[in-house]
């Protein structure tokens, strides 16, 4: 074996060291925990809590809640990030626009769940202004758009914090896929301008953005700083369910909260074979 | 109405970075308040001299680079052996698991081995925490950066009678300058940006900024809030700021 | 693959080497004194509820440099409460590991009940402290925690009492029932709510003893039957209100601090306070108008005090004890009992306290705007056994929040 071949295998066992030893490591030890094999509270092989978990609906509404959470962010975000880059063309070019969209990258997602909150709680800034223009008289007349049971401010919140970068990889994608040209190509062909956009932008462009679509839909199903701040207590979503189940329920619920984990990690798995993100994208995944 | 669209965007992007530093320095601004009475640095000088402020910026600068640093180091390395790897897809494919995987939740999976090995609530436990959802993604990152060009060009250094430290001195490095520039960049921000594993590893141990924020928001301080969300944006901003003239000049 | 088994054998090598066990003497056979000297210089690890700006000033400002510049112990203070402090010892626990990430606590009820279950306190220790002497333990709002005997295990660390505030303006004749409370909800809807954390459960406790029409009904060890007829009552009138509560009642506000923010506001006419005398340092602080009062239903509320706690796997007990006995001191309690820093009753008998400290506890600028402790004190509720906290954490959640 030659040095440099010793060192290659080296470094793949390092890669499956640090990103699927610890994985696989800590599944194994939740799934032996969620049927009562390992921790202090287990009491030799059960399915007791795989039942309870899986009859009750906690567990369904917070799995179907996060998945309408992040397909409707990732859909506002996708419809925002295509009507930006058809629309502003010149300005994301050209003006400040420019760099502007580049900012909400700066913006960790617990300081956007604090904006969120700041701006739309009930005598949060949207209210102040309602206010002054003599919309609502006090906080209580303004409609509860934080802690909701519509998740109407996390949905909110997320999208804002979303569709800068759609934007970003969508204009990227609008550059490098020629689609101005062919755009004028069609034009000159007799296309309408509405079909180029409906017929040669949006379809290429979505193709493209795919990739990044489907990842996004997993950080958003498993989102938890925003939910965390602006998310309903009766109606949570998956993540914060479960560190729920860790920290402060009942002791007792501790081997659930590794049932919900386990079924989490099938889900994320099921989302990544199905849709494999991987395969085309290039490095977009901010 | 393109107009108010596009005055709504304006508004929408700039408007948190115009509302969280004057909060931070506003007092008793309450409900039905358009803008704030009166302005102070009350809260700058209070948090920067005891609130632990100071030493959270310095807890998260320094994890934030120690990750950038370890993570786009070892990553661009083993990226070349993944990206010329005969399992390249299957790797990759591993790559996103603990980077799609929603970190908090992650952080619960690991506690046990954490705490067996006596890593939870100290900075190396974060460090290493970090390290384990930052360095997967930085082979997402750097695995197309190398291209059979890359390889061609490596070869040919060979083939010139050069040494492999030439190739990488001479060669891969500063043709990499960018894309190594990015990757610190953005590893250096996930790290800057993560709560939900360094709250859990970190069992508030490790009061970063973002730790810090929350227990702001917990306590419904929201001037002090603001305050610490200023700071987390500030450095993002400067990178963003830098990238933009970076880029500027090279169209220029 | 050799290297691989290498990097592995390193991985489960370091996994195994656990923390090095404790081999420093016990520290009931040493003098106070040397306690003292073995705590310099150290680090300690408390783990508190940070949710109150005033407490958290007090922990950083005054104890935190205090105990720097006497013993040189570097106080570090990570937020956690209750539930958490709990899985954080029972997950070390798991772990095997026999150095515990903290070194004190601030507990009490039914955490204090969970942390015996699973053996993680340290104890018997208050006799260790020499300021332990002037613990009213006498008390029995003092000397148990929801009906256990503290026996050592937990130190008293303040004493209060449930209040409501509301403001004088808006509410001029506050209810003082809890059926007045139904007509009042109903009269002005969206205005009430409870808060799903320790003091609105704590609320709850003093409700299901009005609803038993007895204030020592729920004395005694926790008894199934009572629970499940008096909670029952419980959940129908709340139920039945529910829809004028704040939100209709489809969302509650899970900390205090957010509900003191929306009583300020203007968005809730009540918001509670496990301590009666908090209106008055949020007064001073311009967070409640000066109008805002706060006074204790007819039927009562539940008096308790607040414990400091020792994990048994506390790497450094020595410094924890000597924290622990300067926050009992006449001094920190002193400090801790001014309206403006945070106005936590004392849990210092000022009969057995020398002249001095006495005296001054005696002509210590008072509260203003709560309500006198004598008049409360007559209301004074037992809190119950901890089962009933934790069964209606639970229930509240499945037969109100979620229902």
């Amino acid at each position: 074996m030659t040095i440099q071949s010793r060192s290659e295998i080296l470094f793949v066992a390092f890669f499956i060291l640090a990103a699927l030893f610890p994985l696989a490591a800590g599944l194994s030890y939740a799934l032996a925990y969620s049927m009562g094999i390992a921790g202090a509270l287990g009491t030799g092989f059960t399915l007791q809590y795989w039942q309870t978990v899986l009859g009750h609906s906690g567990f369904w509404t917070s799995a179907g809640l996060s998945m309408a959470v992040a397909a409707g962010c990732v859909l506002l975000s996708t419809g925002l990030a295509l009507a930006i880059v058809l629309t502003f063309q010149r300005q994301l070019v050209h003006s400040r626009l420019r760099f502007g969209i580049y900012w909400p990258l700066a913006i960790p997602p617990i300081v956007a769940a604090f904006w969120g909150f700041q701006l739309l709680g009930s005598s949060g800034l949207l209210a102040r202004f309602a206010a002054g223009t003599g919309l609502i008289q006090g906080p209580e007349d303004f409609p509860p758009l934080i802690n909701d049971p519509g998740q109407v401010g996390v949905i909110l919140v997320l999208t804002m914090a979303t569709f800068p970068f759609f934007t970003v990889v969508a204009q990227q994608f609008f550059r490098s896929e020629h689609i101005p040209e062919l755009m004028r190509l069609a034009r000159t062909l007799g296309a309408s301008h509405r079909q180029a956009v409906w017929r040669i932008a949006v379809p290429v462009l979505l193709r493209k953005l795919r990739p990044v679509l489907v990842l996004y839909s997993v950080f958003l199903f498993g989102a938890y700083e925003v939910p965390l701040i602006l998310g309903n207590q009766s109606n949570r979503m998956i993540s914060i369910l479960i560190a729920q189940k860790f920290r402060r329920f009942d002791l007792l619920e501790l081997p659930q909260a590794y049932v919900i984990t386990v079924l989490y990690a099938l889900i994320v798995l099921g989302m990544l074979i199905g849709f494999r993100p991987g395969r085309e994208t290039k490095g977009h995944a901010l | 109405m393109k107009k108010a669209f596009f005055t709504g965007l304006i508004l929408v992007l700039a408007l948190p970075f115009v509302y969280l530093p004057l909060l931070s320095l506003a007092t008793q601004w309450r409900f039905p308040l358009l803008i704030p009475d009166e302005l102070t640095l009350q809260h700058w000088t209070q948090a920067l001299s005891i609130g632990g402020i100071s030493g959270s910026l310095l807890f998260s600068a320094f994890t934030a680079l120690a990750v950038a640093l370890a993570c786009t180091a070892l990553g661009f390395r083993v990226a070349r052996t993944i990206a010329r790897h005969p399992h390249r897809q299957t790797l990759v494919a591993i790559a996103y698991l603990p980077y799609a995987f929603s970190p908090v939740i992650y952080a619960f999976c690991l506690q046990f081995f954490f705490l067996k090995t006596s890593l939870n609530g100290t900075v190396a436990g974060v460090f290493l925490g970090q390290f384990l959802i930052v360095f997967p993604f930085t082979i997402i990152l750097f695995v197309n950066h190398w291209t059979p060009r890359l390889r061609a060009m490596e070869e040919l250094v060979y083939t010139l009678g050069g040494t492999p430290a030439a190739a990488w001195s001479r060669v891969l490095l500063p043709i990499s300058r960018p894309a190594l520039l990015n990757g610190l960049f953005q590893t250096f921000l996930l790290s800057w940006f993560e709560y939900g594993l360094t709250s859990v590893i970190g069992q508030g141990r490790v009061p970063t900024l973002p730790v810090r924020v929350y227990q702001y928001i917990g306590e419904a301080n929201p001037y002090f809030a603001a305050l610490g969300s200023t700071l987390l944006i500030c450095p993002p901003l400067l990178f963003l700021w830098l990238n933009h003239r970076f880029q500027q000049k090279i169209h220029a | 693959m050799r290297y691989f088994a290498f990097w592995l054998s390193l991985f489960i090598f370091g996994a195994c080497t656990g923390s090095p066990k404790d081999t420093r003497p016990d520290l009931r056979t040493l003098s106070w004194p040397r306690i003292e000297k073995q705590a310099g210089g150290t680090t300690v690890y408390m783990m508190m509820w940070q949710g109150d700006p005033l407490i958290n000033r007090y922990m950083a400002e005054y104890i935190t440099p205090t105990v720097k510049e006497r013993y040189g112990i570097n106080l570090q203070i990570a937020p956690g409460q209750g539930t958490e402090i709990v899985k954080t010892l029972l997950a070390e626990k798991e772990a095997g590991r026999q150095a515990s990430s903290i070194d004190l606590c601030w507990i009490n009820g039914e955490t204090f009940y969970q942390l015996r279950q699973i053996e993680a306190l340290y104890g018997p220790f208050t006799d260790l402290l020499p300021n332990a002497q002037y613990i009213d333990f006498g008390n029995p709002f003092i000397g148990y925690d929801f009906q256990q005997k503290v026996d050592g295990y937990e130190c008293p660390w303040g004493n209060v009492q449930l209040a409501v505030i509301y403001d004088t303006t808006r509410t001029p004749e506050p209810p003082r029932t809890l059926e007045a409370l139904g007509q009042y909800v109903r009269k002005h809807p969206g205005k009430f709510t409870i808060p799903y954390e320790f003091t609105g459960m704590t609320l709850l406790k003093s409700w299901m003893i009005a609803l038993a029409g007895n204030p020592d009904a729920l004395n005694g060890p926790f008894d199934e039957t009572k629970y499940a007829q008096l909670s029952g009552q419980l959940w129908d009138f709340i139920n039945q209100n529910k829809a004028y509560f704040w939100r209709n009642g489809n969302t509650f506000p899970e900390s205090l601090a957010a509900t003191h923010q929306m009583f300020a506001n203007g968005e809730l006419d009540f918001t509670f306070s496990n301590n009666d005398s908090e209106v008055d340092n949020k007064i001073l602080q311009n967070i409640f108008p000066a109008t805002a009062r706060a006074y204790v239903f007819d039927s009562g509320t539940i008096q308790n005090s607040h414990f400091l706690g020792i994990p048994a796997t506390a790497t450094n007990k020595a410094g924890a004890l000597a924290v622990l006995n300067f926050m009992i001191s006449p001094e920190a309690q002193l400090e801790k009992m001014q309206p403006a820093v945070w106005g936590d009753g004392t849990v210092l008998d000022l009969e057995k306290l020398p002249a001095k400290w006495r005296n001054r506890f005696e002509n210590t600028p008072g509260r203003r705007y709560a309500p006198r402790r004598q008049e409360i004190n007559e209301k004074a509720l037992q809190e119950p056994a901890p089962e009933y906290m934790i069964r209606l954490y639970r229930d509240f959640r499945e037969q109100v929040i979620e229902n």
